[in-house]
């Protein structure tokens, strides 16, 4: 019963207003709620779930004998959530003495305003330690990994180094550094709007397979001996930088692989940025008179010459209508082939080049691994250069034939001497033997003949020469007392930008391989600009016989000569 | 109760017999306000159980809510018994009641979340502008039921205007715009069912429109920082639009289905904020998706519906214009919260009948439609 002086309509008027009102909410609703749906559902989960990724440690890397050259550990780094402390003078005065900072610099750290400050970095356990015993809330312990280097200084340049990310930046930490670093994983967790993981939240892990370990063809006995007796020339010789290379010829496992200037790979923030280059590997030069005995192997493996073939040495050579001159201008007169190398006659390389001729010489340059890059396994390879035949003007052969013209790097040299060394088979060199995955599989390098560029009887002739060379010729300086040695020197001048040489720089060599009988080791020394001029070649066979001695020792080869 | 209050309901009793009175209770309204308070109950669990923020709280609201419905409960019984009438007799001294509560918590309130609303009573915080909301229903459904004759005059209008204001304001000052908004929906309400001429009120609307720029200024800084972000959220999405879009991320992300009760990741990790109270709505359609919140809508319908045909059927016009105001006040509400969750309004802090968390709140709506269920039995 409604009273008749209220107007009944007005109910209605209202009745039809809820349902109008009803329907505009479940309209705006279904919006939202069915056609905005996957977009806000996107939304609430990526606000939520948050992931993580779980570090994949990294592959330790070990010598050919199991000793350590780098590996990763988990140093804690000190952090503070200054809302969370309670007392910041308190804590910063606490701090002070572990961290090796004032409480003043602590101090204003903490009332930065950061929500969340790294303290220091990469602390040792025992400050760690020590930080976690003082238990102050909002100070924390993050674990980073740290790249470290045991062997210091050793290897440096083969090796490489990561970045602070944990990337290889060189060497080879940068070419395996997929096999290294191995797979991250991930964990999925909850998170709430102040970014705190939730106890009670979604947790899916995929879990991180840490990375290969690897095992190189690195010595760490050969190698750390080949660095001093590089270093001790250096600095005798105040030069530049060198190298030295150690090859086994049998498979081109690389036995030592030293470079100067070197950098310590544990702090590789204060290093020299050209320090970072390789000399066996990324560099390359004009390697001089060491490429006559590759000129001689070639001309003797096409029968252009033979062992006995002489020539009369008048100590020039006229080739393209210009002279090329023996070595301070001396005449030898009749020469044989071994003489040639004895003496290192640049007119006799250009007899023999010009009996076997360009298209060979470039054939056999090509075959014996130069202008191209080895394909070692270590990053940033150089590849030399020595251009095509055709380009070649006439005088190009004679001073190919004596190592001028064209450039190498010390790794090529080596490559092409143990290829004498083996008996005419040029290998592959490489650095990493062994990569031993986390699953327990090893993946184990094969030695890898790439052709062969010689007949046995060749390679065993020119071995017999490059003896002579050491017993009776330019290189007795490189003798050693009980062992027989097989090698050449070489002095090249440097060429400028604008392809003139650079006057009073020499680039010093001695390429060799030992015993001579049956090598067991190529082994190159490359000295950079050494001061003294002439006796250059000297500095380099110096560090050699220093190095030779321990060598042979160490690997315990039988003495094949008495004194 | 006071003493005339007694003789009065015992003079009632002797009039109609306490059974014949309980049949003429409104079947539709009482399911419709239980399955709302049960509804309300599993959302308050849900709302707050394994919420972060709350820690080991969570427990403490549903207890809570359990002892606010029982309460509830007990007012709408004794209000429902008691003749509504008498009511309208001390109507004067119920709105002096009213504004001294309000200067009462103006002076000695309790600051929550920068309002001073709540006064403590045994250890509780009481609203006292949601009992205020009632007593004003009860008031200005006594003026116009007084002056129906004169319904037709500006006067007869204005001077009901001149009797919500000075509560209106007190609100306002609290700060409390929505509830302010809820008294201004309740006047409209029962003029209009009391027969106020429609062009007198849109004058009114005019008015109110044109002064705006002075209500602007009157509000507060967060106030005028909301509607800003109504129209944009994205302006500020970390600040100012962060519960719009919160808000729009739960529901939207709870689609047909929902869920799932307690299953819903926006309230529990504390992105939705004050999700028990004002945002509960939000929190309801991300657990139980597009169907609860229809099954809300429809329980909200009955209810209001119900409420209708109990003041369209009132024995007197005081009683249909009580039924009104109840029905503006419940409609408006609900109209005005939930389109704060899925943004066709600003966000005002209006409690969700029922489902909002909120002991004050529910007490005077059980009180509100104990009055309906009072007019409902002494109708023929």
């Amino acid at each position: 019963m409604f009273p008749d002086t209220l107007p009944s309509t007005r109910i209605k008027f209202l009745f039809a207003g809820f349902f109008v009102l009803s329907i505009v909410l479940s309209a705006r609703l279904a919006y939202w709620q069915v056609l905005r749906r996957g977009d806000l559902l996107s939304q609430a989960r990526a606000q939520v779930v948050q992931a993580e990724t779980l570090a994949a440690r990294r592959g330790a890397i070990y010598d050919q004998n199991g000793r350590l050259l780098a590996t990763t550990v988990q140093l804690q780094s000190v952090y503070a959530i200054p809302q969370q402390i309670p007392d910041h003078a308190t804590a910063a005065a606490a701090l002070a003495p572990l961290l090796g900072d004032t409480a003043e610099r602590i101090r204003s750290r903490f009332d930065s305003g950061a929500e969340w400050v790294f303290l220091k970095r990469r602390v040792p356990e025992a400050v760690s330690a020590k930080v976690k015993a003082l238990a102050i809330p909002g100070i924390g312990l993050e674990p980073e990994p740290k790249r470290m280097y045991p062997a210091d200084l050793a290897a440096a340049s083969a090796l490489g180094f990561v970045n602070d990310d944990g990337v290889g930046q060189s060497g080879v930490e940068a070419s395996y550094d997929e096999a290294l670093r191995g797979i991250p994983g991930e964990l999925v967790v909850e998170r709430d709007p102040a970014q705190r993981a939730l106890a009670v939240g979604l947790r899916q892990t995929t879990p991180a397979v840490d990375g290969a370990d690897l095992v190189l063809t690195l010595d760490l006995a050969m190698q750390s001996a080949a660095e001093r007796e590089l270093a001790r020339v250096v600095k005798s010789e105040k030069a530049a930088g060198g190298t030295i290379v150690i090859l086994d010829p049998d498979t081109g496992a690389i036995r030592a692989l030293a470079s100067m200037p070197g950098f310590d790979p544990n702090d590789v923030a204060h290093a020299d940025p050209e320090s970072f280059r390789d000399r066996a590997v990324s560099w390359t030069y004009e390697p001089g008179s060491t490429m006559k005995a590759i000129t001689i192997a070639a001309a003797l493996n096409e029968h252009a010459v033979e062992p006995s073939t002489t020539y009369d040495d008048k100590g020039y050579a006229v080739i393209g209508g210009r002279i090329l001159n023996n070595a301070q201008g001396r005449s030898y007169g009749r020469l044989d082939i071994s003489g040639i190398l004895e003496k290192s006659a640049n007119a006799g390389a250009v007899f023999v080049a010009q009996r076997l001729g360009a298209e060979k010489l470039s054939r056999y340059l090509h075959d014996f691994g130069f202008g191209q890059a080895t394909g070692v396994d270590i990053a940033a390879e150089a590849g030399g250069t020595v251009r095509p035949v055709a380009e070649w003007y006439p005088v190009d052969l004679g001073t190919a034939a004596f190592g001028q013209g064209l450039t190498v790097t010390p790794l090529q040299l080596a490559a092409a001497y143990a290829a004498i060394a083996n008996g005419g088979t040029l290998y592959k060199p490489y650095l990493v033997q062994e990569v031993h995955a986390r699953d327990g599989s090893v993946r184990r390098t094969e030695p890898q003949p790439v052709r062969r560029v010689l007949t046995p009887e060749t390679a065993a002739i020119v071995r017999e020469m490059l003896t002579s060379v050491v017993d009776r010729g330019i290189a007795q300086n490189a003798r050693l007392n009980s062992y027989s040695v097989a090698g050449k020197t070489g002095t090249a001048q440097i060429a400028s930008a604008d392809g003139s040489y650079v006057s009073n720089e020499y680039i010093s060599s001695f390429a060799s391989m030992l015993p001579a009988r049956d090598p067991r080791f190529v082994v190159l020394v490359v000295i950079e600009r050494p001061q003294s001029r002439l006796l250059g070649t000297l500095s380099a066979m110096s560090a050699f016989t220093g190095l030779a001695g321990d060598l042979m020792r160490y690997a315990r080869v039988e003495p094949d000569r008495v004194r | 109760m006071s003493t005339a209050a007694l003789s009065y309901a015992a003079a009632e009793r002797r009039s109609a017999p306490l059974i014949r009175r309980l049949e003429r209770l409104d079947p539709f309204l009482l399911a419709a306000t239980l399955l709302l308070i049960g509804y309300g109950l599993v959302m308050t669990y849900s709302a707050t159980f394994e919420d972060t923020t709350l820690g080991a709280e969570g427990a403490q609201f549903v207890i809570r809510g359990v002892v606010w419905a029982a309460l509830g409960l007990a007012a709408m019984v004794v209000v429902a018994y008691a003749d509504y009438r008498w009511l309208g007799a001390i109507a004067p001294l119920l709105y002096l009641v009213a504004l001294a509560m309000l200067v009462l918590i103006l002076v000695i309130g309790r600051e929550t979340l920068g309002a001073q609303r709540a006064l403590v009573v045994a250890g509780q915080n009481v609203q006292v502008s949601e009992l205020a909301k009632v007593l004003v229903i009860v008031v200005l459904a006594k003026y116009f039921a007084d002056r129906r004759d004169r319904i037709g005059s500006p006067l007869t209008l204005l001077g009901g205007l001149l009797l919500l204001g000075p509560p209106a304001f007190l609100v306002f000052r609290q700060p409390d715009l929505g509830t302010t908004l809820v008294f201004l929906a309740i006047f409209v309400g029962v003029s209009f069912i009391a027969g106020a001429r429609p062009w007198q009120l849109a004058t009114l609307a005019g008015i109110g429109i044109a002064a705006l720029p002075v209500v602007w200024t009157l509000m507060k800084d967060y106030q005028r920082a909301r509607l800003v972000s109504f129209l944009d959220p994205y302006a500020d999405p970390l600040g100012t639009g962060w519960n719009i879009i919160q808000s729009l991320i739960a529901v939207g992300s709870g689609g047909v289905f929902g869920k799932g009760l307690t299953a819903g990741t926006q309230s529990p990790l504390g992105y939705l904020p004050i999700a028990e109270s004002d945002f509960i709505f939000a929190n309801l359609a991300e657990d139980l998706g597009f169907v609860g919140a229809l099954v809300l809508f429809a329980l909200y319908l009955v209810l209001l519906v119900a409420a209708l045909r109990v003041a369209f059927r009132a024995p007197d016009a005081f009683g249909a214009l009580v039924g009104a105001g109840v029905v503006s006040m419940l409609g408006f509400q609900i109209f005005v919260n939930v389109g704060m969750a899925i943004s066709i309004m600003p966000v005002t802090g209006i409690p969700l009948p029922f489902i909002s968390h909120g002991g004050s709140s529910l007490v005077s709506i059980c009180a509100a439609l104990g009055l309906l269920q009072s007019i409902a039995m002494r109708s023929d």
